[in-house]
C-alpha cells in the first residue's frame, strides 16, 4: 500500500498562489465574497501563508504553502465523535460529508488549523458553472460540516481507474492539483514508503523539514529549507 | 384498595411553604409572559441560524466556539449547585443544608436542559444528532461528555423527584383547593406514596446511595466537559489543571447561584421563618472559600504559564493579561474575586442583600471567565498568522437570553406547583421521617379514615 | 486478536461509543425503576 506523501520546496516557492487556486477549481472550494472574507470565513483548502521575520531594515520573508498535513498521527481523527473524519490505508485523511455532524472538534484538534467549516450555504460565482469539477468526491459541500484537503483523491481513484500512475516520479504521473499546476516546481507527490520515488528521497534530505513536528503528529507534507539560493546571493 | 392519603410528618412551616402554591398571581403571569417571549425571540434567532447557517453568529476561523459553547460550560456549571447541596453535602452530614435542597437540586434540573440545548444550537448538522449513537467513537472527549451529562441529567431528574415524592404526596392530601388537573397530577406523580415509616426509610437509604453516585457524577461531569478542551493541543487548554479548574468554577458559580434564588424565594413568598439567614451564612462562608480556591488556582495555572514562558502560551497569556481581552479577563478578576471576598468577609454576615450582590457578581464573573478560557486560546492559534477575532451577534445573544429566560422561568413555575423548601426533611419529628409508632399502626390499620381525621 | 488491539478497536472504531451510551443510560433507567419500586414497596404488608 502507498503513503502518500507531499514535498515542498521553499526555495523554489514563489508564492504565487497558482496551487491556491488550482486546488479551488479541482475541488469546488466555495467562494466566501468580501463580506464573509472580512469575517474570516473564507475557505482555503490549499493556503499560502506568508511569515515576516525581523523589522526594517533587516527583514526576511517566507512563504510557506500549507495543504492539509495529512498526518499519520492525526490529532482530528482522535477527536471526532462520530467517525466523519478517518485515515485511510493510504494515509490520506479523508472527511465524510454525510456523517459530519458540525460539532468542529476537528478544527480545534487541528494544530494546523487547515480545516474549514461551511457557516453559510456554499456559494459560487455565474462564472465558476464551467468550471466546476462533477466528481462525486469533489462535490458541492452542504452547510454545517467541516471540509478539508483531500490530496485530490478523486484523481488518485481516476488514476487508476484509467491506468495511470500516480507521483511526481512519473512524467504523466497524476498528482493533486496543486502540485501539477505549480509553476516554480515546488511541489512533489509520492509514495513515501518507496524509498526510490523523489518525495522519499527529498524528506531525507538534510534542507527537509515538517511543520511542528515537536507535537508528533507524524505530517506527511516536507518542507524543504529556502537557503540554498540566498546563500547564492 | 389504595389510600386516599397517607401519613406526613409534622411541620409546622408547612403552611408557609405550601402558601405560594394556593394562588397564581398576576405577577406571575406577566413575568410568565415576559419570559415566554424573550424565548420566542430566541426561537426566532435560531431559525435564522437553521435556515442560514452558523454564519449568522459571529463565529469564524480560527474562533469556532464562542458564545454557544461558553454557555453550555455556565449551564453544566450551574446544574452543579444542587448537587453540592444536596448531595455532597448530604454525606458531610450538614443538617443545615435541608432547607435548601429543593432549591438548590431545582437549579440542576432546570439549567442542565439548557446546557445540553446550548451544545445542540451550536452543532453544524443538528438534523443528524443520532450519529452520535450510531457512529459514536469512544475515542472522542464528546462522546465522554454525552455519556456524562446524559447520565447525570438523567440521574439528577430521578434524584429530585425521588426527595419530592412525599411531598407530592402532601400536596395531593393538602392542596384540595387547586385546578383539578393538578390535584390529578399530584395524584399521578405521587405513586401512591402513602409515608409508612419502611417507605421512608428505603427512600433515605435509596438517596444516601444515590448521593454518593451523584457526587461522582460531579466530579465526573466538570470535568469531562472540561476535557472538551484539554485534549486539544491548544497552548492555554492543553493543561492538567484544566479539569479541577472547571470543577471548583461549576461548583462555585453554583453555589451563588444557590444564594441568589433562595434569597428571591425568602422575599418573594415571605419564607424569612422557614429560610433562616444561618444557612445564608453557612453558604457565605463556602463562597468565601470557593472564591479563594479559584484564585489559587488561577495563580496556579497563570504563574505556571508565565515562568515557562512558552511562546505559544505567552501569546495566549498576553491576549487575557493586557491584549484585545485585558477588559474582560480583569473584570472577570473583579466580578469573581475581589469584589466578593471584600463583600463577604465585611458585608455579608447575616445580610442576605449583600450575599446575593455577591453571588450576582460571581455569576456574572463566572460566565465571562469561561468566555475568557475558551475564546483568546482559539484568537492565537499556533503557526499564526493573522490574529483572531470575535464579535458576536444579536442571535448569539438572543439565544442565550432565552436560555436564561427558560431556566427562570421553568423555576417559577415549578415553585408555584410544588414546595420550594422539602417538608419532609426539614419536619420536626426527631426522627423527622418516620411517624409515633402506635399513630403509624392506627392508620395502617383503619386506613385514610383515621390519617384524615387526625392531620 | 490480542486484547490491546480489541480495545483500541472499541475506542476508535465508530459505533461501540454511541452502544456505551445506550447502555449506560438504559441501565441507569432499570436500576433506577426498580429503586422506585422497592421503596414504594416499603412495608407493605403482603410481603
Amino acid at each position: 500500500m502507498p503513503r502518500w506523501g507531499m514535498v515542498i520546496d521553499l526555495d523554489k516557492c514563489t508564492a504565487c498562489q497558482a496551487c491556491t487556486v488550482a486546488c479551488r477549481v479541482e475541488n469546488n472550494v466555495s467562494f466566501a465574497g468580501p463580506d464573509e472574507y472580512r469575517r474570516s470565513r473564507a475557505i482555503f483548502w490549499n493556503v499560502v501563508v506568508g511569515v515576516i521575520h525581523g523589522e526594517f531594515p533587516e527583514v526576511r520573508a517566507e512563504y510557506i504553502p500549507m495543504p492539509c498535513m495529512h498526518c499519520d498521527n492525526p490529532p482530528c481523527v482522535k477527536v471526532c465523535p462520530v467517525g466523519a473524519t478517518y485515515k485511510n490505508q493510504e494515509g490520506i485523511v479523508f472527511q465524510d460529508y454525510d456523517r459530519c455532524i458540525g460539532c468542529r472538534m476537528c478544527m480545534q484538534g487541528c494544530p494546523y488549523n487547515r480545516r474549514y467549516f461551511n457557516w453559510r450555504v456554499p456559494e459560487w460565482p455565474e462564472t465558476f458553472s464551467e468550471y466546476r469539477n462533477p466528481d462525486f468526491e469533489a462535490r458541492p459541500r452542504p452547510k454545517g460540516v467541516v471540509e478539508k484537503c483531500t490530496f485530490c483523491v478523486q484523481r488518485l481513484r481516476w488514476a487508476r481507474e484509467e491506468g495511470r500512475p500516480i507521483g511526481s516520479d512519473y512524467p504523466d504521473g497524476v498528482v493533486p492539483a496543486c502540485v501539477e499546476t505549480c509553476t516554480g516546481g515546488a511541489r512533489y507527490f509520492g509514495d513515501l514508503d518507496d524509498p526510490d520515488s523523489i518525495v522519499s528521497r527529498l524528506s531525507r534530505s538534510p534542507r527537509a523539514f515538517r511543520l511542528q513536528e515537536e507535537l508528533g503528529t507524524e505530517p506527511k507534507v516536507y518542507y524543504l529549507r529556502p537557503g540554498q539560493w540566498t546563500a547564492e546571493r | 384498595m389504595r389510600p386516599v392519603t397517607s401519613y406526613h410528618p409534622q411541620n409546622k412551616h408547612e403552611d408557609t411553604i405550601l402558601s405560594p402554591l394556593r394562588r397564581v398571581t398576576r405577577v406571575d403571569r406577566w413575568l410568565w409572559a415576559v419570559l415566554l417571549s424573550v424565548m420566542g425571540l430566541g426561537a426566532y434567532a435560531y431559525s435564522r441560524q437553521w435556515v442560514f447557517g452558523l454564519g449568522v453568529t459571529g463565529l469564524n476561523r480560527p474562533v469556532y466556539w464562542g458564545v454557544y459553547i461558553t454557555n453550555f460550560v455556565y449551564f453544566i456549571g450551574l446544574a452543579h449547585s444542587g448537587t453540592f447541596i444536596s448531595a455532597i453535602l448530604r454525606l458531610a452530614g450538614a443538617g443545615w443544608r435541608k432547607p435548601l435542597t429543593r432549591a438548590a437540586e431545582a437549579i440542576t434540573v432546570f439549567s442542565l436542559p439548557f446546557g445540553v440545548a446550548s451544545i445542540l444550537i451550536d452543532m453544524g448538522r443538528l438534523d443528524r444528532v443520532l450519529n452520535l449513537i450510531f457512529y459514536g467513537r469512544f475515542q472522542s472527549p464528546l462522546l465522554w461528555d454525552v455519556t456524562a451529562v446524559s447520565l447525570y441529567l438523567f440521574s439528577s431528574v430521578v434524584f429530585f423527584y425521588l426527595s419530592l415524592l412525599p411531598d407530592i404526596a402532601l400536596c395531593r392530601d393538602r392542596l384540595t383547593a387547586v385546578p383539578l388537573w393538578q390535584r390529578r397530577v399530584y395524584g399521578f406523580l405521587a405513586l401512591g406514596w402513602q409515608g409508612r415509616p419502611e417507605q421512608f426509610h428505603r427512600l433515605e437509604r435509596v438517596l444516601d446511595g444515590m448521593a454518593i453516585f451523584m457526587t461522582m457524577l460531579v466530579v465526573t461531569v466538570h470535568t469531562v466537559v472540561a476535557w472538551i478542551f484539554g485534549m486539544t493541543l491548544q497552548p492555554g487548554w492543553h493543561t492538567a489543571l484544566i479539569g479541577p479548574f472547571f470543577l471548583l468554577g461549576a461548583i462555585f458559580s453554583g453555589t451563588a447561584a444557590v444564594v441568589i434564588a433562595l434569597a428571591i424565594l425568602r422575599r418573594v413568598y415571605h419564607m424569612q421563618e422557614v429560610l433562616t439567614v444561618s444557612p445564608f451564612n453557612s453558604l457565605r462562608k463556602l463562597l468565601i472559600v470557593f472564591t479563594l480556591g479559584w484564585l489559587y488556582m488561577m495563580v496556579a495555572e497563570h504563574l505556571t504559564q508565565f515562568y515557562g514562558s512558552l511562546p505559544d502560551e505567552m501569546e495566549v497569556f498576553w491576549q487575557k493579561f493586557t491584549g484585545t481581552f485585558a477588559p474582560l479577563f480583569w473584570l472577570m478578576f473583579l466580578t469573581v474575586f475581589v469584589l466578593p471576598l471584600i463583600i463577604l468577609v465585611f458585608l455579608g454576615k447575616n445580610r442576605i442583600g449583600w450575599m446575593v450582590v455577591a453571588s450576582v457578581l460571581i455569576n456574572l464573573g463566572m460566565w465571562i471567565e469561561r468566555f475568557v478560557v475558551i475564546v483568546p486560546t482559539e484568537t492565537r492559534p499556533t503557526l499564526t498568522t493573522g490574529l483572531g477575532h470575535y464579535q458576536p451577534t444579536w442571535v448569539e445573544g438572543a439565544i442565550t437570553a432565552s436560555l436564561f429566560a427558560g431556566m427562570v422561568l421553568l423555576y417559577a413555575v415549578f415553585t408555584r406547583l410544588f414546595p420550594v423548601v422539602p417538608i419532609w426533611e426539614t419536619a420536626e419529628a426527631v426522627e423527622a421521617e418516620t411517624p409515633p409508632a402506635g399513630r403509624a399502626a392506627a392508620c395502617l390499620a383503619c386506613g385514610d379514615r383515621a390519617n384524615q381525621e387526625n392531620p | 486478536m490480542s486484547i490491546g488491539k480489541a480495545i483500541e478497536a472499541f475506542f476508535t472504531s465508530a459505533g461501540p461509543g454511541g452502544m456505551v451510551v445506550i447502555t449506560v443510560i438504559s441501565l441507569a433507567a432499570i436500576v433506577y425503576f426498580l429503586l422506585t419500586r422497592w421503596i414504594l414497596r416499603g412495608g407493605e404488608q403482603n410481603e
